[in-house]
């Protein structure tokens, strides 16, 4: 996860060695032609998720690929191919959202978000500040089981995810879905401590909002 | 003769705390972090006097961690990746050629 430049060999990351191409050795009959039909697909779903742009998703895939032939010496057969891979993947993810993080200026896309979430609060006299009444947060009824099983809902959430401005779903799933410490993240993307809870805040409101509305809309007649 | 009664003296509070403590707007970046980080004294004692009468910050509270929760779920279980797609047939091919020549080459340097 904690990469520190671009161009590090995966290897390296990994176990602290370089690469040393000693595949007779210690590689378990590992075929990498065999990748892209037996994982290809779910490296792919994996990375479009968290990407949400086709020729990115492939991208990433294509570097974690050719990263992962690159270190086979490394990879012990401990993990399963699939997990190792994944693995891999998921730096190259990172290491994406580092560069976007370069790239970008501070706050240059989440205005319309902003604007998006301030409609979610009063702006008069008497409650300034205080939730609008039709926008705040409705009962969900979350009976856990219920959601679990019913794959739209998690449709739904990604479907909502993918209406957040890059930046600001970059830094929610590395949070939410990766679990990386706020510290890293800022790291990663380049961006203040403040910014990253204020990120943080409006997606779950944006989020929230989005998930009520296309999920749980029962809830919004009341 | 002077009847406040209870309802009247939460109502009080209730008024109290929503007019002169920091609106739900401001409050909201500290509920949020609440489920990150730990709160300092200050922040937590404002919060929970603040949830006291403000029921929609309770409940963006409860739903904020319960996204956390499906969040984790969507990473955990490969079943639920919602994303269906696939490599497309061009890609898949690029992909494959770059393995057989990345392998090809290995091959060589660890024939030696």
């Amino acid at each position: 996860m904690r990469g520190e430049t671009l161009s590090y060999p995966i290897s390296s990351m990994r176990t602290g060695e370089t690469v040393t191409v000693d595949v007779q050795q210690h590689a378990p009959a590992v075929d990498p032609t065999a990748w892209v039909d037996e994982h290809g697909d779910y490296l792919f779903r994996y990375a479009m998720m968290r990407l949400r742009d086709e020729t990115r998703a492939e991208d990433a895939v294509q570097e974690a690929l050719l990263a992962a032939i690159q270190s086979i010496s490394s990879y012990s057969g401990k993990a399963s191919e699939r997990t190792w891979l994944t693995g891999i993947l998921k730096h190259k993810i990172v290491d994406y959202y580092r560069r976007a993080g370069n790239e970008q200026p501070l706050n240059g896309d989440d205005g319309e978000l902003l604007a998006e979430v301030e409609k979610f609060f009063e702006r008069d006299d008497v409650w300034n500040g205080h939730w609008n009444n039709k926008l705040q947060p409705h009962n969900w009824d979350t009976s856990p089981e219920a959601t679990y099983q019913e794959s739209e809902f998690f449709e739904v959430l990604q479907n909502c995810l993918s209406k957040l401005p890059d930046r600001v779903a970059g830094v929610f799933m590395l949070r939410e879905m990766d679990g990386l410490d706020s510290s890293e993240i800022c790291e990663i993307l380049s961006v203040s401590n403040a910014n990253f809870w204020v990120m943080m805040h409006r997606a779950r409101l944006a989020l929230r909002r989005c998930i009520e509305v296309n999920w749980f809309r029962k809830a919004v007649k009341h | 003769m002077f009847k406040w009664g209870y309802k009247k003296v939460q109502r009080f509070f209730f008024v109290l705390i929503l007019k002169y403590l920091p609106p739900c707007k401001d409050m909201i970046d500290i509920a949020s972090a609440s489920i990150d980080r730990k709160l300092t004294l200050r922040e937590s004692i404002v919060l929970k006097l603040h949830l006291i009468p403000c029921k929609p910050c309770v409940r963006f509270i409860e739903q904020s961690k319960f996204m956390k929760q499906m969040m984790h779920e969507m990473e955990s279980e490969e079943v639920s990746i919602p994303y269906k797609g696939t490599l497309s047939e061009e890609a898949r091919e690029r992909l494959k050629a770059l393995l057989k020549s990345g392998a090809a080459g290995l091959g060589i340097v660890a024939g030696l």
